[in-house]
């Protein structure tokens, strides 16, 4: 989308606060001699102390203090009303979560078979997928049919038993569809077998209505996925929430469903 | 977590008043939004713990900036053609049920404004991956983000 001509600003003023990583301050400083634009890293410093000059570090540090403990007193009053009520609220969604998922299956569609099927968790061979909401102790475990909000960040895990190649993705209510691993349509989707991963990033709900269904998509051939392939497949759903997904005979995949 | 607010003023305060006088193109207003970036960073000093104060002091400014924009272009007609406006005053489904920084206090975790991440891509001219080890988010979940923003713009751009 953005034609990136030069270095943007925030690289440059981390290499100028020395906070761009070892690894990769000598690549940039070479592209800033191939932009004739070293002279950036000085300008900076000049500018640095005709800043500080013009607005001193003691008179402007006293005016942010001041200023913070101001809105502190405003921000306390507003925050009250929300606390209460909110802390409630969390303490019984938790209580409730626990009550319903005592015991609980996971329910999964496999391809192929013409009734979903439960899966245990712990049978051999096929891989598993297991989504986590975050939460201010630590994790949630999602199972399918689960509820979760806008903004509540979701923590995609797998273990590939026996896959050899994965895909995860997601389709939301607006019908848009994710891609979670791998990260970019052109990486590799192999993976070794029984190796558990946790992906990198958390994915954050949005406010797309209704749910955002996760696809786990494997293989235990050797041949890797065709990520555009099984995004397609996805995306052409004829429901989004509730229909089975058409792939090749030698691929399977399981689903979890997050009601929103 | 104590900050030293003189020192970090001093190391980083020109790059944010640099950062916010870029946005907003008027120096008492950049002043203004400088402060009230480091008032943040009293506010959320716990960040600092996850990552270099120049990144996280550069978002929040842009961040300070673009609500400042927002705030004071009230009317379509002060938008204008200027992106930076377009992506301050864009209609977009941030997370309403609870203040955005009070989500960040009660689950110490940070989301990052959709249109602070827009500016970082489509004005600092940052790529998707760039943006998103900046945003600590995966590359799925920046372009979900700008989505329904891009579709926006695109829209403005249209009907001039």
């Amino acid at each position: 989308m953005t034609q990136k001509k030069e270095l943007p600003e925030l690289f440059i003023e981390k290499l100028a606060s020395k906070e761009m990583p070892k690894e990769m301050e000598f690549s940039l400083r070479h592209q800033l001699e191939a932009e004739n634009n070293l002279n950036r890293l000085a300008q900076i410093k000049q500018s640095n102390r005709k800043i500080l000059d013009s607005y001193p570090p003691a008179q402007l540090a006293a005016s942010i203090r001041l200023r913070y403990e101001q809105q502190k007193k405003t921000t306390h009053k507003s925050n009250l009303r929300y606390l209460i009520p909110t802390s409630a609220v969390l303490a019984a969604a938790a209580a409730a979560f626990l009550i319903m998922n005592i015991g609980k299956e996971v329910p999964v569609t496999t391809q192929g078979t013409q009734q979903p099927q439960t899966e245990y968790i712990g049978l051999k061979g096929a891989p598993q997928l297991h989504i986590h909401k975050k939460t201010n102790t630590g994790e949630v475990k999602i199972n399918s049919g689960d509820n979760a909000t806008q903004g509540d960040v979701l923590q995609i895990k797998f273990n590939s038993s026996s896959a050899k190649s994965l895909i995860i993705c997601s389709v939301d209510g607006h019908g848009a569809v994710t891609l979670h691993y791998p990260e970019h349509e052109s990486e590799s989707t192999k993976v070794k077998t029984n190796t558990k991963r946790v992906l990198p990033f958390g994915y954050e709900l949005d406010n797309a209505p209704g749910f955002e269904r996760f696809f786990m998509v494997w293989t235990q051939k050797n041949t890797p996925l065709n990520v555009g392939q099984v995004l397609n497949a996805v995306k052409t759903l004829k429901n989004a929430e509730s229909s089975k997904l058409q792939l090749e005979a030698t691929l399977h995949y399981k689903d979890i469903i997050v009601k929103k | 977590m104590a900050i030293d607010v003189e020192a970090y003023y001093t190391q980083y305060g020109p790059m944010v008043l640099r950062r916010c006088r870029r946005l907003l193109q008027n120096e008492d207003s950049a002043v203004d939004a400088m402060q009230d970036t480091f008032v943040q960073l009293l506010r959320y000093s716990e960040r600092l713990e996850h990552e270099a104060p120049s990144s996280l002091l550069y978002r929040m400014a842009t961040n300070v900036c673009l609500n400042k924009l927002r705030s004071s272009s009230r009317k379509p007609e002060d938008i204008g053609t200027d992106l930076l406006h377009q992506i301050a005053c864009a209609d977009l489904p941030e997370n309403r049920f609870i203040a955005a920084n009070l989500i960040g206090k009660l689950f110490s975790k940070h989301q990052e404004s959709t249109r602070t991440i827009a500016v970082l891509h489509l004005l600092d001219g940052m790529t998707l991956n760039e943006v998103a080890k900046e945003v600590g988010m995966s590359v799925s979940g920046v372009r979900k983000r700008l989505r329904p923003l891009k579709g926006q713009l695109l829209e403005l751009q249209r009907s001039e």
